[in-house]
């Protein structure tokens, strides 16, 4: 019985035109809850995208960000972890469908928030790791990018966009929205690090992660990037330390 | 836990993350600090966590849960159980609390302290997740009486008598907020005095402050009425002290920790609401004392 009252309490949460039968009488104190269950979740999403909020303004993002928690409420108690579906809601919106670039922002702030809560990798490989392989065997290898490595390319200047809204000034009167750009992040030990990548670099840095070798994640990048440098972008990853793990080609190992 | 209990005898204030960093740096005049449980359910290496760890080398803890759903009709989130004791294991807070509430249904989390109506079937719920909780977290639990909004139809018990009837099967304590008991004696029409006698005090680990706001609930154009909401977004109001002094009376010393979750002050704002209610503290101690000479 209890269980069916939760439930009922909990439709009357998510529903403005229901409220639980035995409460009928006191729809007023009812909608205190409901105002904060959304005001809470609203703030959450807020804190979660704070540069999409500036792009939509408050009153838009909140009023979307009300409805999202309506359809969408947090599956586990950790406020952290919501709003991972927020980025492809917005994407849907009609009302966003001419401003592509917003959801693309949220959709780095929230590969922001991922990197952070998964924290700086635990094991690295050494840049001069691929030094002892042979020349024959290099491009077959595959390295695995550590955990908090995360990659986002969009249509539009995310980077710009991103950057623009760190301090006070948010001059983006030289910002071409429609720049497709990519973006690399991975966790530090004090934080996040965030970093402008080519386009050809970031395919490269994806298709590594999809498991492929460093030939083929080479080619991929090349079609899609015909100034794509393999040395410069292996040796710059290398460096940072982007990789936990290597693996030889399926059956030299 | 005796001798972390011994530790738990000030005022303290809640770490919230704009003070992170400034705590990490610095030595507080506090010998320990509450932290929300959920915030820090993450990888070890997270910046976060090593930050945690840090500051825990210098102030005991109480680690407060908000989304255990206590009262959840169909059982406790057994990951989530698993992810707060691998959290205290590595923390080794002194202190550990939840709410007398829910918040989850369903798969569904409503990030809020939903009531629970004082039945004899929500009697035995509670009692049942505290029993679990206590075993899997090898820990006692406080459990903290929420702030009420809403007079459920079904009660069995008062709030004090349910407070004491799960004290009395589950081996629990409690963390009494007595800005919760503000609010709700404010919006039920509940008698604090009466309340204060029949709550079970000796059962008290933990007691906290907070600010509350009001909130005029209007119809047709019309206040209807006004009700204070448990917002944690200012400073401690005069009532909320004097209610505070009233049970330390009543209860002895215990450590109190003011909760400002909204709105976050400056640290020296905190610090300040700590140190009043130090001195309240400290004149139970010394009236106590007193009488124990007399």
């Amino acid at each position: 019985m209890l269980h069916e009252w939760q439930q009922d309490f909990a439709r009357g949460l998510c529903d403005q035109g229901t409220v639980p039968v035995a409460l009928r009488d006191n729809q007023r104190r009812f909608a205190i809850y409901r105002d904060s269950v959304s005001a809470s979740l609203v703030a959450a999403l807020g804190e979660a995208f704070p540069v999409t909020r500036l792009l939509v303004g408050d009153r838009f993002f909140d009023a979307v960000a009300a409805d999202y928690a309506r359809q969408e409420p947090p599956h586990i108690p950790r406020l952290s972890a919501y709003g991972g579906t927020y980025p492809d809601y917005l994407r849907r919106l009609p009302t966003l469908h001419d401003l592509p670039y917003v959801a693309d922002v949220a959709q780095l702030e929230w590969a922001r928030i991922e990197a952070y809560f998964t924290g700086p990798a635990v094991q690295l490989i050494q840049p001069d790791s691929l030094l002892g392989y042979a020349p024959e065997i290099l491009p077959l290898l595959r390295l695995q990018p550590e955990a908090s490595l995360r990659v986002i390319t969009g249509e539009s200047a995310i980077w710009s966009i991103w950057i623009a809204h760190q301090g006070n000034s948010q001059d983006l009167e030289h910002i071409d929205v429609g720049e497709a750009q990519a973006v690399r992040l991975s966790c530090a030990t004090d934080g996040v690090v965030m970093s402008q990548i080519a386009l050809g670099h970031a395919v490269f840095l994806l298709a590594l992660g999809e498991g492929h070798s460093i030939f083929t994640a080479a080619e991929t990048a090349m079609a899609a990037d015909a100034g794509f440098d393999l040395q410069a972008s292996l040796a710059s990853e290398l460096r940072l330390g982007s990789f936990s793990d290597i693996a030889g080609p399926e059956g030299l190992d | 836990m005796g001798t972390a209990a011994r530790s738990f005898s000030c005022a303290a204030i809640g770490l919230r993350n704009p003070h992170l960093a400034q705590i990490r740096e610095c030595r507080l005049e506090l010998s320990w600090l509450e932290i929300h449980s959920e915030n820090y359910l993450l990888p070890p290496v997270a910046p976060r966590f090593k930050a945690i760890e840090k500051i825990r080398e210098n102030y005991d803890l109480s680690c407060h849960g908000v989304g255990l759903s206590i009262g959840s009709a169909r059982g406790l989130d057994r990951d989530h159980l698993a992810g707060l004791k691998a959290l205290y294991n590595r923390l080794e807070p002194g202190l550990i609390s939840e709410h007398l509430a829910w918040s989850v249904v369903d798969g569904h989390y409503y990030n809020d302290l939903l009531p629970l109506p004082y039945s004899t079937e929500a009697l035995k719920v509670v009692c049942d997740n505290i029993d679990l909780a206590q075993e899997m977290l090898g820990r006692r639990l406080l459990i903290e009486n929420p702030a009420r909004y809403l007079l459920l139809p079904d009660g069995d018990f008062s709030e004090p008598a349910f407070l004491r009837e799960i004290v009395v099967r589950t081996g629990c304590g409690l963390l009494f907020d007595v800005n919760n008991l503000f609010v709700s004696a404010h919006n039920l029409h509940l008698d604090t005095a009466a309340y204060l006698w029949d709550l079970p005090v000796d059962a008290i680990g933990e007691i906290h402050v907070a600010g509350h706001s009001r909130q005029d609930l209007v119809e047709e154009g019309n206040v209807v009425e006004t009700v204070l909401i448990d917002d944690h977004g200012s400073i401690v109001p005069p009532d909320v002290w004097a209610l505070l002094d009233v049970l330390l009376s009543i209860a002895g010393p215990k450590p109190v920790l003011v909760e400002w979750d909204n709105n976050v002050p400056p640290l020296d704002v905190l610090l300040a609401e700590a140190a009043k209610a130090q001195r309240l503290i400290d004149a139970c101690q010394s009236q106590g004392e007193v009488s124990h000479v007399a």
